[in-house]
């Protein structure tokens, strides 16, 4: 398991440099002054100025400058937003649990329900039910998150009224802890639903092949020979072995729901990460950009980590091979 | 594998079902009828809406256009103005101006209390005149010629200046230098102050929190000076960004109202069929977007070539096919309509340069740049990100191209923009918008100065006359209305001769409002259009 642990960061450390070397790159390629490109678009003080040019060591050869830039990511130091008179940071930080809020709540729904319609559509005798799922999740897996958003805020919020439109609470100052939350929960069936559709329809079409796959196992065939009953049958033999797959595929989600999400807090105007980031491009925030596309792909890096190192532990043939 | 075939689809055809409850069609029905006056009805949570949250809430120091929103919630000026210009006391109960307009006598209004508690005495607007009219864009030009602010007893304060300045009231009546309490605010920086984020004043709401890039929250004033005032229990300022999701909050009654100085006209026209909605023109300071011409070098420079490409361009087509033809006007003259007391001028550009592709093209001939094929000269126009400048000038690059001038449409972000524009003159057209503001002093002058030559968001033209700048200086030197609109006469006069520029387009969109929401005229009576002080409107019942 170690061997397997050390083989993976070996891969995922050089990815996340990779990652920052092209950022600085880039940074490196935009036109016009290097502080201004740092800083965006603001009168900022001379004195300010002249911080950058040090902190980024902007006088100096390239690689030096790479190196500072590195050691200022490494110490948590993402500089400071003029767009929001606070540390990148300390900005960043507070969006980003709305935002995982509905990206792990997105992920939970969408695939507790993907497993239960993959497994019943992959054991199922009956073709027209298998035909129906299969269709439904055919619609689920092509249909865009942020066009469904839309579609949910015409029908559910604003044709029926039953959920608001946007946001994330709408509780006046005398609501109660409980009220609050319940607001809460109100404010996020909504958006949860448009990013749960493509997580659900993403786990059921993997459980539902792997499970016809398993299904044909010798095991199971002895299994079925010995009369254990139908149920245990798909619990025990059948789910254990064909749920290995969602593992990497929950895993992939992640990356994927994180970029999903930015369109549909855009939508429901929710106050995450997504919006803030559209706003720091209007307002040329270049650190906060840089800020959160750092924090993204360390999330979506280490997330992938924990995926494979998971699947290793449930599946000693992985680690093994 | 026929029956793979039906699964798909029937596939497709639920998926064409979910794309055509997408696209609801829109009836025509109109806005219900507003409620004005009646019996006012205390309580509730009253909710706004901003495009984007801003670094810090003080108006005073930081231009941003969505506090124009929350600022009069909590902070009031020395005076207000009607919708027709005329000024109305706010903390200043009275004022005088001695006969050769040098010196200004603010009388408080007595017993107003800040929301902290501290009395509000003619000492905080000493310090707050001093102390932030230096730092504001607008104001630092009046500073420069203030000899003394002095408070010369509590209740009043007497400004003095060098010579005279036309705008002073309008500036200190344009929620630009709302009075800040001097206890708070004395000690240290004013720009780190913590009451910058969290905001002091003596207006109707007080402000209580705020939960960056989601709301801020502001509560009834209950020692608001004007007794019985404001109705409302909360103020909700929500931070929306997309125009869309804010048109749906407002349509499923999440938030209040709707004001919008850019709305498209998508979005107006799906408002407007809305019957629990409450429609009121925007009298805000309309943008005004502008076709800058370069006077420096290139073809443009040529005054000939510049009136010819003027008679080539259908506005009224812009502002109908871009601008959807609501909320604005086609600008007639040099000055916005905004600024009709101050007009005195006959001439327009239509009057001077009537729509005439033909005419233009022979002017074109005559100048020395006659048809080569099909085409006289290519030119670039350089435009900033959006559609709103965009989709103009695609239409503009159409219109020229009928005298075969060829446009080449550039389209780039704010700060290459402004470096091509202001710095490097690297371009032979540019759009641009600008707020016409609360005097011409102010916003129409710095177009056409060559004060503000090369200066960003400027006169980016470069355009420099003796005759223009003259007569400007001599109406921001006079406070009497006859007099300067005898120079801005002549500065119009001159700056439609040399055209360094073309005004295309006023628009000041448009407002819409929950018609549970009561005496909005009374309500937006006072303040700049759009954005108010919510002290005198209620929810009905």
């Amino acid at each position: 398991m170690l061997r397997f642990t050390i083989s993976r960061l070996a891969i995922a450390i050089p990815l996340l440099f990779a990652i920052i070397l092209i950022l600085f790159l880039m940074l490196k390629a935009a036109p016009g002054d290097p502080v201004s490109v740092i800083i965006g678009n603001f009168p900022a003080p001379d004195e300010y100025r002249q911080q950058i040019v040090e902190r980024y060591n902007l006088d100096d050869p390239l690689w030096v400058q790479f190196w500072a830039y590195l050691g200022n990511l490494i110490s948590g130091d993402f500089g400071y937003s003029f767009a929001n008179s606070a540390d990148v940071i300390d900005v960043i930080f507070s969006r980003l649990p709305a935002t995982l809020l509905l990206v792990v709540l997105g992920i939970v729904f969408g695939s507790a329900l993907g497993i239960v319609v993959g497994l019943v559509s992959g054991r199922t005798t009956k073709r027209g039910l298998d035909n129906s799922l299969n269709i439904f999740v055919l619609i689920a897996f092509a249909i865009p998150s942020f066009w469904l958003a839309q579609l949910l805020v015409m029908f559910f919020a604003l044709q029926m009224g039953w959920f608001p439109t946007s946001g994330l609470n709408s509780a006046g100052l005398s609501a109660s802890t409980w009220e609050t939350a319940a607001n809460m929960a109100w404010h996020l069936v909504l958006p949860v639903t448009a990013l749960a559709l493509v997580d659900f329809a993403a786990v059921a079409r993997i459980i539902r092949s792997s499970t016809a796959e398993v299904a044909t196992q010798d095991y199971i065939v002895t299994a079925q020979l010995k009369r254990v009953r139908p149920w245990r049958i798909t619990s025990r033999h059948i789910f254990r072995n064909a749920s290995l797959p969602v593992v990497t595929v929950i895993g992939y989600r992640f990356g994927q729901a994180l970029a999903g999400v930015l369109l549909v807090e855009k939508v429901f105007g929710y106050p995450g990460m997504g919006q803030l980031l559209e706003q720091s491009i209007i307002k040329r925030d270049n650190q906060t950009i840089l800020g959160i596309v750092v924090l993204v792909a360390v999330m979506v890096v280490v997330i992938n980590l924990i995926t494979d190192l998971l699947y290793g532990f449930l599946d000693p043939r992985i680690r093994r091979a | 594998m026929k029956h793979r075939k039906l699964t798909f689809l029937a596939a497709v055809v639920a998926a064409s079902a979910l794309v055509l409850t997408g696209c609801s069609s829109n009836s025509d029905s109109n806005n219900a009828a507003p409620v004005e006056g009646g019996d006012p009805v205390p309580g509730g949570t009253l909710t706004l809406q901003i495009n984007q949250d801003a670094p810090h809430l003080n108006r005073n120091i930081l231009s941003q256009p969505s506090l124009s929103l929350t600022t009069p919630l909590w902070g009031e000026q020395l005076m207000d103005h009607t919708a027709d210009g005329e000024l109305v006391p706010a903390l200043a109960e009275s004022w005088d101006v001695s006969d050769d307009g040098l010196v200004y006598t603010f009388h408080l209004r007595d017993g107003v209390k800040w929301h902290d508690g501290e009395p509000f005495t003619a000492a905080d607007v000493v310090w707050t005149l001093k102390n932030t009219m230096p730092l504001n864009p607008r104001t630092a030009a009046a500073w420069e010629i203030t000899s003394s602010i002095e408070a010369t007893d509590d209740l009043t304060v007497v400004m003095t200046m060098t010579q005279p300045y036309g705008p002073l009231l309008p500036l200190l009546s344009g929620n630009l230098i709302m009075m800040l309490p001097q206890h708070v605010y004395a000690d240290g920086d004013l720009a780190d102050n913590p009451a910058n984020s969290a905001p002091i004043g003596t207006g109707p709401y007080k402000f209580v929190k705020w939960d960056h890039g989601q709301q801020i929250t502001f509560e009834k004033n209950d020692d608001y000076w004007n007794a019985g005032h404001p109705y409302f229990d909360d103020v909700v300022v929500r931070v929306i960004g997309s125009e869309v999701t804010a048109a749906n909050a407002l349509k499923s009654g999440e938030i209040d109202v709707l004001t919008s100085s850019e709305m498209s006209p998508q979005v107006y026209k799906d408002l407007k069929a809305q019957k629990n909605l409450v429609e009121r023109e925007s009298t805000a300071m309309p943008s005004q977007y502008v076709l800058g011409f370069n006077t420096y070098d290139g073809v443009m420079a040529d005054v000939e070539v510049r009136r010819a490409l003027v008679q080539a361009i259908n506005r009224e087509q812009i502002y109908n096919t871009v601008f959807g033809g609501i909320g604005g006007e086609v600008p007639p003259s040099v000055l916005p309509s905004a600024f009709a007391q101050l007009t005195d001028s006959e001439d327009t550009y239509e009057g001077t340069y009537p729509y005439d592709p033909d005419a233009a093209a022979k002017a074109l001939d005559k100048a020395g740049y006659p048809l080569k094929g099909s085409e006289r000269f290519t030119i670039d126009l350089l435009v900033p990100m959006g559609d709103v400048y965009l989709n103009p000038a695609n239409v503009i690059k159409a219109q020229l191209q009928e005298i075969g001038v060829n446009v080449n449409v550039e389209q780039l972000d704010e700060q290459s923009h402004a470096d091509r524009v202001y710095i490097k003159h690297d371009y032979d057209l540019y759009l641009s918008s600008y707020l016409s503001d609360v005097d011409p002093a102010l916003g129409v002058e710095r177009l056409y100065s060559c004060d503000t030559r090369d200066k960003i968001y400027g006169n980016g033209t470069g355009y420099c006359n003796d005759v223009v700048q003259g007569a400007f200086d001599a109406a921001r030197g006079v406070t009497d209305v006859a007099e300067r609109k005898k120079e801005y006469a002549i500065a119009t006069k001159q700056i439609l001769a040399d055209m360094p520029r073309l005004a295309l387009v006023n628009y000041s969109g448009s407002g819409f409002f929950s018609q549970k929401l009561a005496n909005l005229k009374e309500q937006f009576n006072v303040g700049d259009g759009a954005n108010s002080n919510w002290a005198n409107s209620w929810f009905v019942k």
